[in-house]
């Protein structure tokens, strides 16, 4: 039988609720969304929370709405329904792109996009995406929310800016004409984690490219992102050319390590061959030529 | 007795019809008897301490943790346990093999991650699991020996009292003049092919509850393909009666060949409740399960091939080098020595020559696997003749072609001292080109070349015969009986573990009695109620245990005609079966039913017969051999080296059908089990012996997702037995992984590459690609 150590739980009403809980019980507590990741490493007992404090009845935190000039996504929005958004369909096809090729129904019915970033791991397709979309990331604690931008959340690998007693409420981004993005990934099985992953975003100022934003995942970019590839873009023709400068930029600057997913050569070789693609694949969203 | 065939005109009713599985219904609303299932709130529950070492010696085992803790009611090291075996588990092998004993609970050294060194008896399965923290083992570490490349080297031993690591070499067939053949062909390719080792994934992991039981039995309820092998082998290691045990096999969620074999568990559920008067009960979790269930295929096939221009192949030279494991397994050898005869596969050849090594390894020992040795053959060989092909310039379709016994060369004699009943291996593989368009996946796989595309085609293809039923010794058992109420109970000593088996003789039975299915109860799994039995292995469910059934159902027609004629008055000859009875010949108003004649002799108005019932156990004099040909169509992105598999066509040949719909499924199965080692599933060990691939997190099992619309196809010949049948349980995985990898080499032959080892992951596509391109530059 695969059963963790003996822990508490706690089910948390409202936001100021499950923050109380997380001052009382202090660090050994950890927040429990979708549970696809923790409750895996408790029962391998390879995590050992002392407290759950279970999060799914807190109301208000499953929205997808254009707040202003940004899309706000709430923390516990499941990844069956970002993949089921037309809105985000419409703006970030990204986002599409990416759930489609994320775990199995049985998991995105569960696992939230909250759940996703804090978890933080190195492999996890919604911070490409989130890193190649930049935007803010909003944190609440009992002394009122801040905000993180994007590309500063992530501390590394399964470390965030998020502190003990506070929360993840909600993932913004802005909205922006004249763009189109994409994701592209190598797994070994439909629903595995990536070998790589690259999402792009792009965009287009007549032929030229006005922005870019590169994510990538599994290959040990610092906060998912190859800044260089993406300065490299910007004012420059959106041609093929452009674009393998800056998939090479991220082949050389990327820090991949062998294990069973391949070697380190190998995943360097993908990280330059998905941002080619996701870069082609944003480029022809952003001109209308696919959806 | 002469028992009929399959039923003629008019009575065809339930042979070949694709009857729905009378098994669903109770599995798929919450009623399954899975073991699991079954387990009372008195039971206790059975935790293992395993090894974390691959290889080490046990320098002190501290209970006294565990043995602290209020639900722990015992706990025993592999030394207090030591006493109590009468024998080591179950091994076979050639005479000369080594056969170190394996014990349920190592006591003085460990060989393998996951070996059992301690165990505790708790009130709750978390309560055993807790207490295993508290056990303190002390190791003294040895080097691992985690491959075969390591243990031929004889540096490190994993029994060091045997001086080496080779478990025995067997020299095989010797058949024509192999110097000969080789001299006077145009090509002659020494070539490695590398048989990956993979893990028979059951849905239901093992699991095993004992216990006591009325009368003094210890009833063991457990999830096997084998109930009367587990019955004698529980006896043999406890030195008790086996008339001690009753085991009980219901609802077994897979088996897939690793549940051939008895494991600690068994024995060690089995013991506990004896000494402790209290159920005991084994669930293993996945891990447990992937670690120490054993494992199948890790062997490598070392083939001399040679062939002339005109296609004729001319010797083949075979040595077979396999990893046994730590302890040679029941059927480990096996694995390696079925190679013998069955390597040949479907061709003419001049001379064949066959050798094998088994190896220790410090891993967990290797049995039998969905095919158990034709697989193994298969592959080498397939893929042998596909580089020959290659190497020689000609389609390697026609190679096989030209090759083949023809239809009217059966009984054919195989060169490996195999007489094949009956088949036409040509008709086969040209269902499947033809099924699978051929020509028209030749010319767009030059016109992508010709393109530049990065996505290239590869189109590969394998033919088989297997080698079914297991042969002559491997009876099986059948039983009837039919009661006054027309109630039919079949009993056989079958051990299914979700093929459908009991839909399928009821069907059998439900044809010659010409009664509905319903009426049909199929008893499996039980050693009290059932006297004997091999259980279900070696696709011999139909032609062996289904025959077995057909002559007991035989068997109580006559004893009903006897009866009958009586009541009637009439001669048995003028009876014919009708209508779930018997009637004479142009006379419906004389129409008894089986129900009738059941009672009649119930009621004693038959002399001496005791019931409608009998009993058959059929021993079939030799082998079927179904045979067929599956061809694959790949496209791999060579830039990630993805292989995307567009078409998949499975031509078998299994005999005549009883149910096409769980033949399909059977087909379906293996086929996705074969295509899943071809491109998915492969265990890993790091250097020190530990098991990389120990959840299904790394253990890539293939779902719908990753499969591809699956075509099947049959031909039917006649096997040459009463029913017809041959057998189809292990032909995909034996057809699937040489298809499918043939078509990936197919696809990348441009890029020099001529090899790529299962499983044919995106990053080793890839490397093969750099790897041949970096050569072809040399």
């Amino acid at each position: 039988m695969q059963v963790p150590e003996t822990f508490d739980y706690e089910r948390a009403s409202n936001i100021d609720d499950a923050i109380a809980l997380l001052e009382r019980h202090g660090d050994e507590a950890r927040l429990i969304a979708g549970g696809h990741s923790l409750l895996p490493m408790m029962k391998l007992r390879l995590a050992f929370p002392e407290v759950l404090i279970d999060i799914n009845d807190v109301p208000d935190l499953d929205h997808i709405r254009i707040d202003g000039d940004e899309i706000a996504i709430g923390a516990m929005v499941r990844h069956a329904a970002i993949l089921d958004s037309a809105l985000l369909a419409e703006h970030y096809p990204i986002f599409r792109d990416a759930e489609r090729v994320i775990a199995d129904p049985l998991v995105r019915n569960r696992g939230t996009i909250g759940g996703s970033f804090c978890q933080a791991d190195p492999a996890e397709d919604l911070s490409a995406v989130g890193a190649a979309l930049g935007g803010s990331v909003v944190v609440r604690s009992s002394s009122g929310s801040r905000t993180v931008p994007m590309r500063e959340f992530h501390e590394g690998p399964y470390e965030t800016k998020v502190g003990d007693a506070e929360i993840l409420t909600e993932v913004r981004f802005p909205i922006r004409n004249a763009t189109g993005s994409a994701y592209e990934k190598v797994e070994r099985r439909v629903g595995d984690w990536a070998v790589a992953a690259a999402g792009a975003f792009v965009q287009l100022d007549g032929d030229m490219i006005a922005d870019a934003g590169i994510g990538l995942a599994a290959v040990g970019a610092d906060h998912f992102i190859v800044p260089d590839a993406e300065a490299a873009l910007r004012g420059k023709p959106a041609i093929r050319e452009s674009f393998e400068e800056a998939a090479q930029l991220c082949h050389d600057q990327c820090s991949p390590v062998t294990d069973q997913r391949g070697p380190e050569d190998y995943k360097r070789h993908l990280a330059r061959e998905l941002v080619l693609r996701a870069l082609t694949r944003a480029t022809a969203r952003a001109r209308g030529e696919e959806s | 007795m002469v028992m009929t065939g399959p039923s003629g005109g008019g009575r065809t009713a339930h042979i070949g019809r694709a009857a729905h599985r009378a098994e669903d219904a109770h599995l798929v609303t919450g009623h399954s008897r899975a073991v699991g299932n079954l387990v009372s709130a008195a039971s206790l529950h059975l935790g293992v301490l395993r090894s974390p070492m691959a290889h080490a010696t046990i320098d002190g085992v501290d209970l006294s943790g565990a043995l602290a803790l209020p639900e722990v009611v015992a706990a025993f090291s592999g030394a207090d346990l030591a006493s109590t075996w009468v024998q080591p588990l179950p091994v076979s092998g050639p005479d000369d093999a080594h056969r170190p004993p394996q014990w349920p609970v190592a006591a003085d050294r460990v060989r393998f991650v996951g070996e059992p060194v301690a165990v505790v008896a708790a009130t709750s399965a978390a309560a055993a699991v807790d207490a295993l923290e508290h056990i303190d083992v002390d190791y003294g570490p040895l080097p691992a020996v985690p491959s075969v490349d390591q243990a031929l080297e004889d540096r490190d031993l994993v029994h060091e009292d045997l001086g080496t690591n080779v478990v025995f070499r067997f020299q095989g067939q010797r058949s024509g003049d192999l110097d000969a053949a080789f001299d006077t062909s145009n090509v002659v390719l020494s070539r490695r092919y590398q048989q990956s080792r993979v893990m028979g994934v059951a849905l239901e992991p093992r699991t095993v509850v004992a216990e006591p039981g009325s009368g003094g039995q210890l009833v063991i309820r457990t999830s096997t393909q084998v109930p009367h092998r587990i019955r004698s082998h529980v006896a043999l290691m406890l030195g008790r009666d086996e008339s001690s045990f009753d085991v009980i096999a219901m609802d077994v969620g897979g088996g897939f060949g690793p549940k051939l074999d008895c494991y600690a568990e068994e024995i060690l559920c089995t013991e506990l409740a004896l000494r402790l008067e209290r159920p005991v009960t084994f669930v293993a979790t996945r891990t447990e399960d992937l670690q120490t269930t054993s494992h199948g295929r890790g062997l490598r096939y070392d083939i001399t091939i040679g062939g002339r221009t005109d296609g004729t192949l001319t010797g083949l030279q075979v040595q077979v080098t396999g990893d046994c494991g730590a302890y040679l397994s029941r059927v480990g050898a096996n694995i390696l020595l079925n190679g013998n005869a069955v390597t040949p596969g479907c061709y003419r050849w001049e001379a064949y020559g066959f050798d094998a090594t088994g190896v220790f390894t410090t891993t967990v020992p290797t049995a039998a696997y969905r095919g158990a040795g034709r697989p193994e053959a298969a592959y080498a060989v397939e893929r042998a003749i596909n580089d020959l092909a290659h190497a020689l310039g000609l389609d390697p379709a026609d190679v096989r072609r030209r090759n083949f016994p023809a239809p009217d060369e059966f009984p054919f004699a195989s060169i490996g001292g195999m007489t094949f009943d009956s088949g036409d291996y040509a008709s086969g593989l040209d269902t499947a080109l033809d099924a699978v368009d051929y020509p028209t996946w030749r010319e767009a796989q030059a016109a992508r070349l010709a393109a530049g595309d990065h996505r290239r085609l590869g189109i590969g293809m394998a033919s088989y015969v297997d080698r079914c039923g297991t042969g002559p010794g491997m009876s099986e058992f059948g039983a009837v009986h039919i009661d006054p109420s027309g109630q039919v109970r079949v009993t056989s000593g079958l051990g299914p573990t979700g093929q459908g088996t009991g839909t399928t003789l009821a069907q059998i039975v439900a044809d010659r009695l010409q009664v509905d299915m319903d009426a049909i109860e199929v008893v499996f799994g039980d050693t009290t109620r059932i006297p004997r039995g091999k259980g279900t292995f070696g696709s011999r469910s139909v032609s062996v245990g289904g025959v077995a059934v057909a002559g007991a159902v035989d068997r109580v027609i006559a004893a009903a005609r006897r009866a009958a004629a009586m009541l009637l008055e009439a001669n048995e000859e003028d009876l014919d079966v009708a209508d779930g009875g018997l009637v004479v010949r142009g006379d419906p108003g004389t129409h008894l039913s089986f129900a009738d004649i059941a009672a009649a002799v119930e009621n004693r108005e038959v002399d001496d017969m005791d019931g409608l019932q009998a009993v058959h156990d059929h021993e079939p004099d030799g082998f079927t051999f179904p045979f067929g040909t599956h061809a694959a169509v790949v496209e791999i992105d060579t830039e990630t080296g993805r292989v995307d598999l567009l078409r998949f066509v499975a031509v078998d040949d299994s005999g005549v059908i009883i149910n096409p719909a769980l033949l399909q499924g059977q087909v379906h199965g293996g086929v996705a089990q074969g295509i899943a080692q071809a491109l998915y599933e492969g265990v890993v060990h790091d250097d020190n012996g530990n098991l990389l691939t120990s959840s299904l997190i790394d253990y890539l099992v293939p779902t719908a997702p990753d499969l591809p619309h699956l075509e099947t196809l049959t031909t039917t010949s006649h096997g040459d037995n009463p029913l017809g049948t041959k057998g189809v349980g292990e032909s995909g995985t034996i057809g699937a992984p040489p298809a499918v990898v043939n078509a990936v080499v197919d696809a990348l032959r441009g890029f020099g590459v001529q090899d790529v080892q299962m499983p044919c992951s995106p990053q080793r596509v890839w490397q093969a690609i750099r790897d041949g391109q970096q050569a072809t530059r040399g």
